[in-house]
């Protein structure tokens, strides 16, 4: 063994202990089988590194539930390290193992602050085939080894979601490590949907949020989440065409889903529609299936800006999309005082970034038959105070509503501006209409009192960079921002020098080349190689090196992941320059 | 013991009912990776050890966060290895 090792005691205590330790909580398995370990032998030489292919069925993605809980991986690696430094004995004959399981799961729940949501918790894994197949369908561009594309497979045993479902305890915001984030494939086409549906509904009575092609929506479908309420349905609709539907989206039964909005609206069921705005889809379409859908009184209407990856059959660069996602959203934005129904756009800074003046409080919407409806409050006005509070950032504004809402505050006055004309409205939470579609409680988005305002940017995020270049002692600072946030921060900025003084602050975009490539513009979708990449760029380009980097945390979950696995201190270590995350809200969130 | 089951057909879903065996939490080594920095198998191992350590937590000293980027033996305070770029510094 190592020449350098004179306490050669030490060192197998040291493995003794390791392999004890991580036995208490795994069981070692090999090809499958678990296998009792009771000795081992030290190697001279590591083994060989070509290990034998073996079934992978049953077993779960370590890399995709790493992102959420990446103690499993650090155990992994611990074993992966001490096999090569030891033999493994059992009975006195070596073994060589393939795997490990779990041996208690309840040591393995924790609280996570999204998994009071049913969806969140169990529901996701239900995801199941869809019954269409659209030509701009986002998974068709997911890169290799995402979860989709997981030599592991991506559909969850039923045996999987009941564990998942008997451990998940949603008051504690209590479950098992989640294994996925981006999963949009459809829940109501799974074989047991309705069985579990069922028994979540048992255990909670937060609102489930699923989103389907429409095309399962049949009367029977309707009445059983009726009966499961609150439901909150997203209808991808798309067209109101079922040309188009059969066309685009390969519907069998277009019909089924073009009609699922009039029965929704006579179950009182609450629903927003989704409408992506695909090349081959003519804006004057998207207008009519706007205007068509608003009849049925959707919650909302979202319009996608499809955007593609490298690895999408359709391929754009960035500055044929921004000019085309530029076009639709001033075409639809024409329309939006004929419509009652909200209209807002994904991603959600587009309309800022392209018409809007920067981080103001612009009602995105406001849902119908609403208080801020009946008070006459519309989308477009731009508030200007709360209850006789002055409001500059919506962030505050959002927090205000949420307290008034919360706390029952009735009959506040909100001033605000239309078309750059002082105006003023007086919310009454008691006054709502029963027509719908408009509840208070129930729907898993934001909106008090019926005002839809997506967070933004606000002056404590500056005031946070200035503790964080203080901390470092920091003079040049490097902030990495994304293509959508950059006019709205460069504006925060300018507003609010006094809280940068003495800085020299520095804004740059990473490109999203390292994962998803192609045209996307969402900062959230950055992985820590982007971050890397960017820096190292900006550095050799202006040939001086920033004294601290900030980047948002909206690419890295709890654990400073990035959608890769890969955490945010890879980034200091690879550029070599202190690296900082800026806590910041996620923008898309419509909650 | 079985491996995991797969989709059975629509039934009682209400875990207190549920009898069944609880899936396995799996996994397999596949996908660890296995770049080695230094051909010493013990060195090596404490390397992985404590990079590995430091993907899940961060080292204080009182109230400071400690950044690390190598270690040495307590037997040779001459010798540092490099925790994640190949590489030996002081020593021999």
């Amino acid at each position: 063994v190592g020449s350098l090792w004179h306490g050669r005691e030490s060192y197998i205590a040291f493995i003794v202990r390791s392999l004890r330790q991580l036995l208490e909580i795994i069981d070692l398995e090999v090809q499958g089988s678990p296998v009792r370990v009771d000795g081992f032998k030290l190697r001279s030489v590591p083994p060989e590194t070509d290990s034998p292919v073996h079934d992978l069925s049953g077993c779960l993605d370590l890399k995709g539930i790493g992102r959420f809980e990446p103690r499993l991986e650090y155990i992994a690696n611990q074993l992966a390290g001490l096999l090569k430094a030891v033999e493994l004995l059992s009975a006195g004959r070596p073994v060589a193992p393939t795997g490990f399981r779990l041996k208690k799961l309840a040591h393995w729940v924790r609280y996570d602050p999204y998994h009071h949501d049913p969806y969140t918790a169990v529901l996701q894994y239900l995801s199941w085939p869809c019954q269409t197949r659209c030509e701009f369908c986002l998974h068709q561009g997911d890169p290799p080894g995402t979860y989709t594309k997981s030599p592991y497979g991506w559909m969850t045993s039923i045996q999987e979601i009941k564990t998942r479902l008997k451990y998940w305890d949603p008051e504690a915001r209590q479950s098992l490590p989640a294994k996925s984030e981006y999963n949009f494939y459809e829940t109501l086409t799974h074989p047991r949907f309705k069985a579990i549906a069922r028994a979540v509904r048992d255990k909670t009575r937060r609102p489930f949020t699923l989103v389907t092609s429409g095309n399962p929506l049949s009367t029977e479908m309707i009445d059983f989440l009726s009966s499961v309420a609150p439901v909150f349905l997203g209808v991808s609709l798309n067209s109101k065409s079922a040309q188009t539907r059969v066309q685009l989206m390969n519907d069998r039964d277009p019909v089924t889903s073009v009609e699922s909005l009039a029965r929704l609206r006579e179950k009182q069921l609450p629903y927003f529609v989704s409408v992506t705005a695909f090349d081959a889809i003519e804006i004057e379409e998207i207008i009519q299936t706007i205007r068509w859908a608003d009849r049925f009184d959707p919650y909302f209407i979202r319009i996608n800006l499809d955007a593609h990856t490298r690895y999408s059959p359709v391929r754009r660069n960035l500055k044929t999309s921004m000019a085309k996602w530029r076009q639709i959203v001033a075409s639809i934005r024409r329309i939006r005082e004929d419509v009652d129904a909200p209209i807002i756009f994904q991603p959600a800074m587009m309309e800022e970034r392209f018409f809007m003046k920067k981080n103001r409080l612009i009602v995105e919407g406001v849902v119908k038959n609403s208080p801020a409806w009946d008070a006459g409050l519309r989308a477009m006005d731009e508030i200007v105070s709360i209850g006789g509070i002055p409001i500059a950032y919506r962030t505050h504004a959002r927090q205000l509503l949420h307290l008034h809402s919360v706390t029952g505050v009735d009959g506040f006055t909100l001033e605000y501006l239309r078309k750059g004309k002082p105006s003023r409205v007086t919310i009454n939470g008691r006054s709502t209409s029963a027509a719908g579609p408009y509840r208070s409680e129930g729907i898993p988005v934001f909106q008090p009192y019926g005002i839809l305002m997506r967070a933004g940017l606000d002056p404590d995020q500056l005031v946070n960079i200035g503790l964080l270049a203080q901390a470092h002692r920091a003079k040049k600072v490097l902030i990495l921002t994304s293509e959508l946030v950059k006019p709205s921060l460069k504006a925060l900025i300018k507003e609010n020098e006094a809280a940068l003084a003495g800085l020299d602050l520095f804004l740059e975009v990473p490109g999203n080349t390292a994962h998803f490539g192609g045209d996307i513009v969402l900062g959230d979708l950055l992985v820590a190689d982007d971050f890397t990449a960017c820096i190292t760029s900006w550095v050799r380009k202006r040939a001086m090196k920033p004294d601290l980097v900030i980047v948002p945390s909206t690419p890295f979950n709890s654990w400073g992941r990035d959608l890769t696995g890969k955490p945010y201190l890879a980034i200091e270590r690879e550029a070599s320059i202190p690296v900082e995350i800026l806590t910041c809200e996620r923008i898309q969130s419509l909650n | 013991m079985k491996k995991n089951e797969t989709i059975g057909k629509e039934g009682n879903e209400n875990p207190a009912n549920n009898r069944e065996e609880e899936f396995v939490f799996r996994f397999d080594f596949s996908s660890v990776q296995e770049e080695s920095f230094y051909a010493d198998p013990i060195v090596e191992l404490f390397r992985r050890q404590i990079s590995n350590l430091l993907e899940v937590v961060v080292l204080m000293d009182g109230e400071k966060q400690l950044k690390i980027d190598g270690f040495k033996f307590l037997n040779d305070s001459k010798t540092i290895y490099q925790l994640f770029v190949p590489g030996i510094s002081g020593g021999e």
